[in-house]
């Protein structure tokens, strides 16, 4: 194993739903309004005068057997030795295939550009030693970046899914989350940016 | 963005701006600062500059830009130091991030404009610098002459504030007038009005203990204090995650299930809007019944606290304040109110930490006076990890110190901020001092802002009101009723000092000032030279002068030019900052007259107002479900702070529109019972205005509550007309102007409403 | 509506496959002189083929954000079905191109046009199979079902058979086994619809309510159900036993059936994608 897999740690129970990472990514990223390659979605559930609510911020998971990598018609994401599952927009076509394949609609079609693009990892910041601008704009400290391994053992008590995400063995990602009591909770509805979704 | 230099020359040239060689950059004593990448200016190398974040919304960010060939490529956040949980980066939020969406927005304004149309249309004709600052001094000289200085209203707003230098609020606008004469002066805000003026009352003054004293603090009551959505001062969210982390329990009382609530809170306690009092005297009344207070304490630091008892107890008006009476008033259980009661007086250090918004209500100065009895009450004041019941905006922050730009003079009159549309209005036949025939407003979208809107309109449309000149960076709802409307630049634009939360920045001119905008200071050089007092106003200085003297008097900031070049200077933040401590520990007195924590109050006693009783009681709003107007309007209408702005600042920012929908929320038992499902366009109305906007039906709120986040820019189906409905979701169409009875605060909060399907 | 170029595309290849396929199978299951007095018949139908593949691969494009990349496709023909549908695509095209050249210019050389009209039906229906794979996802169970990946042979046999059906119709003295067979053909394609939706219905609703109500719970499912299946079975009954029904019915269940098609398509999409992104 040349290079141990990179991921991301998103810590539910310290996350507020404050945005700053998904803006941040949008930045450094230059997005237009519609793709948001980083996503604050706000689960909710429970009834009046005992509601829940919690955010999960989730950009691209940059999976072990990342989907993206199979279905692209062109070959447009490769898998870097660091794990980091990378777009290559000057390759992509927009056939939008990768936005139906991805489990965590993590590939998203932006339509300024006719082309699909995701979350890089940063990765022109990581070989820089930084950290992806989402962890280094988190004001919770509640997102981290680095060997999986490392961050399962810095969290032991995280865990690769949620009951609420898409069910992990479709894609191995290489993501841990440390979750909080709600998780358990049957949620209500899903909200993702100016969408509610009823589950 | 991707703006490259050419295609940004191309664009500064066809709007008739050199804006590359804007005066700005000689003013500020010559272009860049070099920082870490020594490329400052050069083409096709990129350099990054600190800078501060000055916005109203409680925290003071470090802000970091990428610029390369004069524009802001990318933004970054505090990383000149490691992130410590001590000393923690000062990270920006969500909105700093937008900021190159901000400043190169396509709705900045570019030039100075007149109006053409009937004021409030929003038709305007370009019009020259020149011209411009011969206008305005001449109206000003006109309006002086004619009716005297105190004619000319000073709409001073916190569009930019905490700047050495470019400070709209309470500084560049006040200093222009006074040293022109005077000016009517607005003092309060629309934001804290009734506790500036109350709790000094009881506790002497409005001082502050820092965030990373909640890391001792065992209990919390987060009361109506929303962290989690509002800055509280930086990093005051993660200080208390880190409280959470270390074993503290947490009360959230709010109508909402903030994300404050859904974040820390082990018990969420959705109180009715106004009835905090209610709940407070509740609570006091079980600690007094069960003996549970620290008598100790109460008697050594406060004054008049027998009288409080006698109150809470029944013994002065023969209604014992238990929580079976407070329950149907404020909505709260009163098993609920007694376990909270209970263990807010058993755990110490416990902090009771309250927001602004129960006191943005008809009687606001009454909670303002009672959270600091209840923290005396259970004495939890001047103790480390405890708190003593401030409404607060902003969590204490150590200081370096530095004096802020000297401000000379005096105004001719001074009036709560909130009461312009009346006073413009009514004027001395209506009981205020002064008739206003001219305003300036400077960073102020107090249009937008203030309560009842339509109000404000035929308040700015009444022929009284000779001239309206607008400092604005953007065409708000505000700037559309100016006669002349004068382009601002941003922060990037200008050089300055900000004192972000915990550290003071210096602040380079990053970009040359975009379009033909300028200044504030520097429109106000040019008028102040055509009405022959520049030399007064600049002092002889430039800029940067005036900013090296400044700085010479912090404690922290080293030699200018070390300054310029390292940017930041830090204050260590771990050190606690607990308010009284000395008053508690050390036995130094309270500042108030008797030097104790007065309870009861002779001064406000002797003011005699039968609405500012001596001690801190629960009065019934006037628009509150007992008034006979909930026939009409039966539902409770609250206008939050959205993490989305900063007031009505960032609303034209599209990144962050959309992250969250803006929408009213509405309980689904009310929304079932008038045929309303989430996302429903909905009418919400009551006799100021009416508003249509969506739906956000959802458990998150309480029953006959409703809220709409403030901030939203007025966007009526008519232009200039009063009356007219508003298409955007702006609260202040909804909510009253009246004032609270004895600050002459803003009552906002305070307001019913009738919701149906559109 | 924002996935009408994926609905053309899907349907008008499949309706050219169809359009190659059965007649291709009708020349060589009759005698030599059974495909005469069909020829002008199935003269009119493969001449169809070319300019449909045409439009199906200019709706294709259509649907790409940066259609010049697509030659692209080819690099990831090992791993991708997508890439694979891109490039059968093309090859299909190829062929129609020469097998509607053959009707057009060299009706008479039956030989080389039942060779070049077997190559393109392979290839056509390996095509078919390549699209209907793309569909098959783990990540998306409400598509990963075998009758969706039947779906599309469906389609070109019921397009293709009511087409075929249609030209004979209007040319007397087609055989009466060339009816016959055609009945057979659309009578099944029916069939494997109804039956793949019978055992879609339940696994749907295991997996996603959602998709099942948006689905089941249209009125336009049920419509098509019964206009786009209904009519070209109303057709095929006399077919089957050789008996010629009215041209001017035929060539109404062909509209049918055509609607039908972009009908359930659009179902197809929409009650999936409009939930997207799930999560």
């Amino acid at each position: 194993m040349a290079n141990k897999q990179l991921g991301f740690f998103i810590n539910v129970e310290r996350c507020i739903g404050c945005h700053a990472c998904e803006v941040a990514c949008k930045d450094k990223n230059d997005l237009e309004v519609g793709p948001r390659w980083r996503r604050v979605r706000i689960v909710e559930g429970g009834a009046y005068p005992k509601p829940f609510a919690y955010s999960i911020s989730m950009a691209c998971n940059h999976c072990k057997d990342p989907i993206c990598v199979k279905v692209c018609p062109v070959g447009a994401y490769t898998k870097r030795e660091d794990g980091l599952v990378i777009h290559d927009q000057s390759r992509c076509i927009g056939c939008r295939y990768c936005t139906f394949a991805c489990p965590y609609a993590a590939p998203q079609f932006d339509e300024s550009k006719g082309k699909a693009g995701k979350c890089s990892g940063c990765h022109d910041l990581v070989d820089k030693g930084q950290e992806p601008i989402c962890v280094q704009a988190c004001i919770l400290r509640a997102l981290e970046f680095g060997p999986l391994e490392e961050l399962q053992q810095k969290h032991p008590g995280a865990v690769q899914s949620l009951p609420v995400l898409p069910d992990p063995k479709v894609t191995d990602p290489s993501v841990r989350l440390q979750p909080r009591p709600e998780v358990n909770s049957r949620p209500a509805r899903i909200v993702d940016g100016h969408r509610t979704r009823q589950v | 963005m991707g703006v490259s230099r050419r295609t940004f020359l191309a664009w500064s040239g066809l709007l008739g701006g050199a804006a590359l060689v804007a005066p700005s950059l000689g003013l500020s004593g010559g272009g860049l600062v070099e920082t870490a990448a020594e490329a400052a200016g050069e083409e096709g190398k990129e350099a990054a500059y600190y800078t501060a974040c000055a916005r109203n919304c409680g925290s003071k960010c470090i802000l970091k830009a990428y610029v390369k060939d004069g524009v802001i490529t990318r933004m970054g956040s505090d990383d000149a130091v490691a992130d410590d949980p001590n000393n923690p980066q000062l990270r920006m939020c969500l909105r700093g991030w937008s900021y190159r969406k901000r400043v190169y927005a396509p709705d900045r304004l570019k030039y100075p404009m007149k109006r053409v149309g009937k004021r409030g249309e929003g038709k305007f004709e370009r019009i020259s610098w020149d011209e411009a600052f011969d206008l305005y001094a001449q109206w000003l000289k006109e309006v002086k002459a004619q009716f005297g200085p105190g004619a000319i209203y000073c709409m001073d707003g916190s569009g930019s504030i905490d700047l050495a230098l470019h400070s709209t609020w309470r500084q560049l606008g006040p200093r222009f007038f006074r040293m022109y004469g005077g000016g009517t002066e607005q003092t309060l805000s629309y934001s804290s009005g009734a506790r500036t003026v109350a709790t000094p009352y009881t506790l002497g003054n409005l001082a502050n203990s820092s965030a990373p004293t909640f890391r001792q603090t065992k209990l919390m009551l987060m009361w109506g204090w929303n962290p989690a959505e509002n800055g509280m001062g930086t990093n005051t969210a993660y200080f208390l995650r880190q409280a959470k982390e270390r074993g503290c329990k947490v009360y959230v009382i709010d109508p909402r299930f903030t994300d404050t609530a859904a974040s820390y809170a082990d018990v969420w306690v959705p109180l009715k809007p106004g009835t905090d009092v209610a709940m407070m005297s509740a609570m006091a009344w079980v600690i007094i019944n069960e003996k549970l207070q620290d008598q100790g304490f109460v008697e050594k630091y406060t004054e008049g606290w027998q009288e409080w008892f006698d109150y809470i107890t029944g013994k002065e008006d023969g209604q014992p304040k238990t929580p079976e009476w407070a329950e149907p008033i404020t909505g709260v259980q009163a098993n609920l109110i007694r376990q909270m009661a209970r263990e807010y007086a058993a755990v110490k250090p416990a902090a009771l930490v309250m927001g602004l918004g129960p006191q943005r209500t008809a009687y606001g100065e009454q909670v303002a006076r009672c959270g600091p009895s209840l923290a005396a009450l259970t004495g939890n004041i001047g103790i480390l990890g405890g708190y003593h019941a401030l409404m607060n905006w902003m969590m204490a922050f150590p200081s370096d110190g530095m004096k802020t730009l000297p401000m000379p003079g005096k105004p001719t009159a001074a009036l709560p901020c909130n009461q312009w549309p009346d006073l413009f209005l009514k004027g001395k036949s209506g009981g205020y001092p002064v008739d206003i025939h001219m305003a300036v407003a400077t960073g102020a979208n107090y249009l937008n802002q203030g309560g009842n809107l339509n109000k404000a309109i035929t308040a700015l449309q009444n022929e009284g009101l000779k001239y309206f000149v607008v400092h604005e960076q953007f065409m708000t709802p505000t700037a559309k009723f100016a006669d002349l409307l004068l382009p601002i630049n941003s922060l990037f634009e200008r050089m300055d000092i900000a004192h972000a939360n915990g550290a003071a920045v210096f602040m380079p001119q990053i970009i040359p000032s975009l379009y033909e905008s300028k200044s504030d200071w520097e429109i106000m050089t040019q008028v102040a030279r055509r009405l022959g007092f520049e030399q007064e106003w600049t002092g002889g200085k430039t800029e940067e002068a005036w900013l090296k003297e400044l700085a010479a008097t912090s404690k922290l900031i080293p030699d200018w030019e070390t300054f310029k070049k390292q940017q930041i200077v830090r204050l260590d933040l771990a050190t606690p900052i607990v308010a009284f401590k000395e008053q508690v520990q050390d036995g130094k007195p309270f500042p108030t007259p008797s030097g104790k924590i007065e309870i009861s109050s002779k001064r406000i006693k002797e003011a005699n107002n039968p609405k500012m009783p001596a001690v801190p009681k629960y009065i019934a709003d006037w628009e509150s479900p007992g008034d006979p107007l909930a026939q009409k309007y039966p539902l409770q209408f609250i206008a939050p702070h959205s993490k989305q702005r900063v007031h009505s600042a960032f609303h034209n920012v599209p990144w962050v529109r959309e992250v969250e929908p803006h929408a009213l929320w509405i309980n689904p038992v009310d929304a079932a019972s008038r045929g309303i499902q989430n996302d429903d366009t909905i009418r919400i109305f009551n006799d100021r205005g009416e508003v249509h906007i969506i739906a956000w039906v959802t458990e998150r709120i309480m029953p006959g509550v409703v809220a709409l986040t403030e901030g939203a820019w007025y966007d009526p189906e008519e232009p200039g007309k009063p009356g007219s409905i508003d298409r955007a979701g702006c609260a202040n169409v909804l909510t009253s102007d009246r004032p609270t009875p004895f600050a002459g605060a803003t009552s906002q909060h305070t307001c019913l409403v009738q919701v149906a399907r559109r | 509506m924002k996935e009408l170029p994926l609905i053309l595309f899907t349907v008008l290849s499949q309706a050219a496959v169809g359009l190659v396929a059965i007649p291709t199978v009708l020349e060589s299951l009759l005698g030599t002189e059974k495909v005469a007095a069909l020829q002008p018949a199935l003269r009119n139908v493969g001449r169809l083929v070319f300019p449909l593949a045409l439009a199906s691969l200019a709706a294709s494009l259509w649907h790409l954000g940066a259609p010049l990349g697509a030659y692209r496709a080819v690099s990831n023909f090992g791993s991708s079905w997508l890439a694979r549908e891109i490039i059968l695509m093309g090859l299909f095209t190829a062929c129609a191109a020469a097998y509607s050249h053959l009707w057009q210019w060299r009706p008479e050389n039956q030989p080389a046009r039942r060779t070049v009209g077997l190559v393109a039906a392979v290839v056509g229906l390996l095509a078919v199979f390549a699209t209907g794979m793309v569909y098959q996802l783990p990540s998306r169970p409400d598509w990963s079902h075998w009758s969706n990946l039947m779906a599309g042979f469906v389609t070109a046999l019921l397009i293709g058979g009511m087409a075929v059906s249609c030209a004979v119709a209007r040319h007397a003295g087609a055989p009466v086994e060339a009816r016959r067979y055609l009945g057979y053909i659309v009578l099944a394609a029916a069939a494997a619809l109804v039956l793949g939706l019978a055992f879609y219905g339940p696994y749907l609703t295991g997996v996603s309510g959602t998709t099942t109500a948006l689905l089941f719970g249209n009125s336009w499912f049920w419509l098509r159900l019964l206009v786009g299946v209904g009519l070209p079975v109303w057709v095929a009954a006399p077919l089957v036993k050789g008996e010629q029904p009215g041209p001017v019915l035929v060539r109404i269940a062909l509209v049918a059936v055509v609607a039908g098609e972009l009908v359930g398509r659009t179902l197809f999409y929409t009650s999936v994608l409009s939930q997207l992104p799930l999560f």
